[in-house]
C-alpha cells in the first residue's frame, strides 16, 4: 500500500515537484509549501496518514520503486513514471481501498479519536471485571480528562456501553475486509487482552510495519467518515469524536497574521507589526485561502482582476504562475495570481 | 497496625515492608535527613511514597530518567493514587501552565534536575510547604557514579531555596566514595545512613564463553526451548534487539518474543511492557530502555546479549530477576572483542577536544556578531553532538564562566584555562571509565566465585546463596529446576470472537 500511494503521490504532483514533498505530505508537516501541494495538487488526502515516518524508510520505498521500473528519477530528486508504474497504479486502484483516507480533514481529529476510544475500551472493559489497577494506554492528559468526564455519565450504565458500542463496532466490521476487522481487533487492549505493537501486527499478517501503520489509518478515516454522518447507528462512538474549535489547517504563525485580519489591519500594517515581509503576510493569507472555504476574496482582490485572472488560467490549463503571469502581460503581481488559484481551488473542492 | 503499614496493604497491596523500607520511613517522619542506598528491587520508591501520604505538605522527587518517572506516576495512578504528576520535557507548556497552577494538589510532585531549574516552577513551589525533597538515583550527583548529571549539582541551591526540607537520597548502587560525594554535594553532612547489601540471596550467576558472537543466537534457542521461563535479554544496540528477537521467533513457535527500546511508539511501549507484565509474553529482547520501574516479579532468567559498561549497571539489570525470591539465573554471553561495543558507547559519553574546540570557536563567533544565546539543537547537530556530550560541555562552560544561564560571556583570557582544564578532565573521565569497563570484564573472566567477585568493591561481605552460587563454585543449567507458572494459552480467534470477548457479549 506504502508503495502504491507514493506512486500515486508522485503521478499527481508531475515532476513539478521533489520527490520530499511527498514525504513532507505524508508526514503532515505544517508548512505552508505542503499545504499549497496538498491543495494544489490534490493529494491532501494523504496528508499526514503517516505521521511517524522516517526519511530512510521513505527513501528505501523509493528505491524500490526504481528497482522495479515503476519510476525513473531525473536529477536525482524529480520521480517520472514508467509505464510500467502507470500501469501497476490502473491496475490497483481499488485493492488498497485509499479512497477512504481524508487526511486533510482528519489527520489530527482521527488520532485523538482513536485514542479517546481505546482508552475507553479499555477502561470500561477492565472495570466491567472489577479489575481497577491498569496502566493506561496513553499518558496524554488530555485524553485522559476527557474520559474522565466520559465516566462521569456512564458510571452506572458500564454494561450498557459495552452492549452498544460492541453491537455499533461490529456492524462497522464487518462491512470491511476481514483481515482489516481482524487488524482492528488485533490491536485493541482491555481485560486480560492487551493489544498487539505495530511490529507484532505486521509479523502475524506478514506485513510491513509502514502498511499494518497505513492499513490502521485508513480504516479509522472509514469509521470515522461513517461516524460523522451517521445518525442512527453509531450513537456512541459519535461520544469520541473531536469537536475541534473552528480552527482552520494552516501554520501557527498564518493564524497570527489571521487575528490581526480580523481586527481589521491591512498586510502592510501587519508585517510592521509583526516584524516580517511583507511577502511573509502574503504567504500567510495564500495559505487560509486554501484553507478557509468562507475565504474572504474582496478584501485582497476587486472583482475584475479576479475574473481575468480566473480566465487566464483556466484557458491556459496550467498551475505555472510564471506562465500565466506572462500571458496577462505581466500586469498582474504573482500574489493577486496565487490568491485567485488558491481561491479556486478551495470553492472546487467544496 | 500502625499507619505505614496500613497504606501499604491499601494500596501497595503488600503484608509488610522489605527490608530497609520501615527503618527509612521512621526516619522520614521524624523529621531526618537519610541516605538510603538498597538493592535494585527492593522498593525504593515506598520509601517516599508513602510519606508523602502520611507527611502534611508536598513532595518533590528529583529523577532523572523520564521512563521511570512517567512509569512511577501510571503505576500509582494504576493504584488509585491520583494526586500525582510528573514535569519534564515532555510535558507541553500549555500542560505545565495547567500543572504549576495547581501544584499544591499533587502530594507527589515528580521533577527532572533540568526542570526544577526552571524560575516559574521554582518560585511557584516556594509557596508550597515541602515536607520532603526525595533526590533519586543520588549516585547521578558523584562524578565517580556511572550516570554523572551536571545538573545534580545544582540541587543544593534549589534545596537552600526551598528552605531547606528534608532530604531523602536514594540510590541502588554506590561505593563508600560515592556515598561520601553525596553528603558533601547536598550539603548533609549529618544525614542518617541506611546501607543495605546489595547482593540476593536467590540469584544465581553465571558466564558464557563462545569463540565467536554469532554462536550466541544459538546457544539462546536451545536455553529457551530447556527452560520455558519469563526471561529478559539485554542488548546494548536497538537493531540487534530487533534482529535477534526475529530469529528467536522464527525458531521458536511456542515461546512468544518481541523486543523492545526507546525508539519505539509510546503506546507500543505500552503494549510490550504491559503484554510482559501479563504474561502474554515470554521472553524480552530489551535496551537498557526496559525495566526501570517494572516490577515483574517472576522473571527467572536474565541474558546479557551485550554487557554494560559497568559493574553498576549490571547488577541493577539483574536485580530485575527473581523478585518473588525464586531461583533466578542471571547469564552474560562473552565472545571475543565483546568489549569494543561499551568501548565505543564510553566514547560516545564524552566530547572529542576537537568539538570542544570548534564550539569554543562558534561562542567566539557569535559574541563578535552580538549574539548571545545558544541555540542547542543547532550546535548538536552542526558538531554532531550527542544529549549526553552535550551535558558535559555546557557543564564545564558555566563552571568557567564562559556561558551563564545560556548567555555566552565574554571569553577572552578564560580560552586556554578552560580548554586545558577540560581536557584534563576529559582525560580523566576517560581513564576512570575505561578502568570501570576493565573491572566488568575481568569479573566475567575471573576464575574465582562470581558471587563474592561482583560485590566485592560495594559490601564487605554477601550473603549465602540460597539456591546454586556461581558456575564457578556449583551452577550448571543441567541441574536448575526453576519455578514454572502454568502459562495462560492464547488460542488465535478470530476478530468476531475477540471483539465479543473484549466486549463481555459472548454468545450463548
Amino acid at each position: 500500500m506504502f508503495q502504491y500511494i507514493i506512486l500515486e503521490c508522485l503521478r499527481k504532483i508531475k515532476q513539478e515537484r521533489t520527490t520530499a514533498s511527498v514525504y513532507h505530505l505524508l508526514k503532515g508537516k505544517r508548512s505552508s509549501q505542503t499545504i499549497q501541494d496538498a491543495h494544489v495538487y490534490r493529494i491532501g488526502d494523504y496528508f499526514g496518514i503517516l505521521k511517524k515516518l522516517n526519511r530512510s524508510t521513505f527513501e528505501n520505498a523509493i528505491d524500490d520503486l526504481i528497482k522495479n521500473n515503476y519510476i525513473l528519477m531525473k536529477n536525482s530528486n524529480i520521480a517520472i513514471l514508467t509505464e510500467k508504474g502507470i500501469a501497476h497504479l490502473n491496475n490497483n486502484q481499488e485493492k488498497y481501498g485509499t479512497h477512504y483516507f481524508n487526511g486533510m480533514e482528519y489527520s489530527n481529529e482521527v488520532d485523538i479519536f482513536y485514542l479517546r476510544l481505546q482508552l475507553a475500551i479499555q477502561t470500561y472493559s477492565n472495570l466491567a471485571n472489577n479489575c481497577h489497577q491498569f496502566v493506561p494506554l496513553t499518558d496524554d492528559r488530555m485524553i485522559q480528562k476527557f474520559l474522565k468526564e466520559h465516566y462521569k455519565q456512564y458510571k452506572s450504565n458500564v454494561s450498557i456501553w459495552l452492549h452498544d458500542v460492541y453491537l455499533e463496532l461490529f456492524d462497522f466490521l464487518e462491512a470491511i475486509p476481514m483481515t482489516q476487522a481482524q487488524l482492528f481487533v488485533d490491536r485493541l487492549s482491555g481485560f486480560n487482552k492487551i493489544g498487539l505493537s505495530f511490529n507484532q501486527l505486521a509479523v502475524k499478517n506478514k506485513l510491513t510495519v509502514t502498511d499494518v501503520s497505513l492499513n490502521l489509518t485508513s480504516i479509522l478515516h472509514r469509521l470515522y467518515t461513517d461516524v460523522n454522518k451517521d445518525n442512527n447507528h453509531t450513537r456512541q462512538l459519535k461520544q469520541f469524536l473531536y469537536d475541534q474549535p473552528d480552527t482552520l489547517l494552516i501554520t501557527q504563525s498564518a493564524n497570527k497574521t489571521l487575528e490581526w485580519l480580523v481586527k481589521g489591519f491591512s498586510i502592510e500594517q501587519i508585517a510592521n507589526i509583526r516584524k516580517l515581509k511583507t511577502s511573509t503576510i502574503e504567504d500567510h493569507i495564500i495559505e487560509m485561502a486554501y484553507a478557509d472555504s468562507a475565504f474572504d476574496l474582496a478584501r485582497f482582490i476587486d472583482a475584475n482582476t479576479y475574473h481575468v485572472i480566473k480566465t487566464a488560467f483556466r484557458q491556459m490549463q496550467t498551475t505555472k504562475l510564471k506562465e500565466i503571469r506572462e500571458a496577462l502581460n505581466n500586469q498582474y503581481n504573482y500574489f493577486q495570481i496565487r490568491l485567485v488559484l488558491a481561491y479556486e481551488s478551495n470553492q472546487k473542492r467544496g | 497496625m500502625i499507619e505505614s503499614t496500613k497504606i501499604l496493604n491499601k494500596y501497595f497491596g503488600h503484608e509488610n515492608f522489605r527490608e530497609g523500607q520501615q527503618e527509612i520511613i521512621e526516619d522520614i517522619r521524624n523529621g531526618s535527613s537519610v541516605l538510603g542506598v538498597l538493592p535494585t528491587g527492593s522498593g525504593k520508591s515506598i520509601c517516599y511514597q508513602i510519606p508523602a501520604m502520611m507527611l502534611h505538605g508536598n513532595v518533590i522527587v528529583i529523577s532523572p530518567l523520564l521512563s521511570l518517572m512517567e512509569d512511577q506516576v501510571k503505576q500509582l495512578k494504576a493504584k488509585g493514587i491520583k494526586n500525582v504528576v510528573a514535569i519534564n520535557s515532555f510535558t507541553n507548556s500549555n500542560e505545565k501552565n495547567d500543572i504549576i497552577s495547581n501544584l499544591s494538589n499533587y502530594k507527589l510532585i515528580y521533577v527532572s534536575p533540568e526542570m526544577i531549574q526552571n524560575k516559574q516552577l521554582l518560585a511557584r513551589l516556594k509557596q508550597l510547604h515541602i515536607s520532603l525533597f526525595v533526590i533519586d538515583e543520588a549516585h547521578c550527583i558523584s562524578q565517580w557514579g556511572h550516570e554523572f548529571r551536571p545538573d545534580y549539582l545544582k540541587l543544593v541551591e534549589v534545596v537552600e531555596q526551598l528552605n531547606n526540607p528534608p532530604l531523602l537520597a536514594l540510590t541502588a548502587t554506590a561505593t563508600p566514595d560515592v556515598q561520601k560525594d553525596i553528603l558533601k554535594y547536598l550539603n548533609a553532612p549529618n544525614m542518617k545512613k541506611h546501607i543495605y547489601p546489595m547482593d540476593r540471596e536467590n540469584l544465581t550467576f553465571a558466564v558464557q564463553t563462545f569463540e565467536h558472537r554469532n554462536e550466541k543466537v544459538a546457544y539462546i534457542k536451545t536455553l529457551l526451548n530447556k527452560f520455558d521461563v519469563p526471561t529478559m535479554i539485554y542488548f546494548s544496540s536497538k537493531k540487534e534487539a530487533e534482529t535477534v528477537a526475529e530469529q528467536l521467533n522464527g525458531n521458536s513457535p511456542n515461546l512468544r518474543i518481541a523486543f523492545y527500546h526507546g525508539g519505539m511508539d509510546a503506546v507500543d511501549r505500552t503494549l510490550i511492557q504491559q503484554q510482559f507484565m501479563q504474561n502474554q509474553l515470554d521472553v524480552i529482547c530489551c535496551t537498557s530502555a526496559f525495566g526501570m520501574g517494572i516490577d515483574k516479579s517472576n522473571v527467572r532468567l536474565i541474558i546479557h546479549y551485550h554487557f554494560p559498561t559497568q559493574l553498576e549497571s549490571f547488577i541493577q539489570e539483574v536485580g530485575r530477576a527473581g523478585r518473588d525470591g525464586e531461583s533466578s539465573v542471571s547469564v552474560v554471553l562473552y565472545a571475543p572483542y565483546d568489549e569494543m561495543l561499551p568501548r565505543r558507547l564510553i566514547e560516545s559519553e564524552l566530547p572529542s577536544m576537537e568539538q570542544v574546540n570548534s564550539l569554543l570557536f562558534l561562542l567566539d563567533k557569535k559574541s563578535q556578531y552580538n549574539q548571545f544565546k545558544l541555540n542547542k539543537q543547532e550546535i548538536m547537530l552542526q558538531l554532531e553532538m550527542n544529549e549526553v556530550q552535550w551535558r558535559f560541555i555546557v557543564h564545564h562552560l558555566e563552571k568557567h564562566d564562559i556561558l551563564n544561564k545560556n548567555q555566552i560571556m565574554p571569553i577572552y583570557d578564560k580560552k586556554d584555562r578552560f580548554l586545558s582544564s577540560i581536557e584534563e578532565v576529559i582525560n580523566e573521565r576517560f581513564a576512570y571509565k575505561l578502568n570501570k569497563l576493565n573491572e566488568i570484564v575481568s569479573w566475567i573472566k575471573t576464575e574465582k566465585c562470581r558471587r563474592k567477585a561482583l560485590f566485592q568493591p560495594f559490601q564487605s561481605n554477601t550473603k549465602t546463596p540460597k539456591y546454586a552460587c556461581c558456575d564457578y563454585c556449583d551452577f550448571d543449567f543441567t541441574n536448575w529446576q526453576p519455578t514454572y507458572e502454568s502459562k495462560q494459552t492464547t488460542i488465535i480467534q478470530d476478530w468476531q470472537s475477540e471483539l465479543a470477548m473484549l466486549f463481555m457479549q459472548n454468545k450463548q
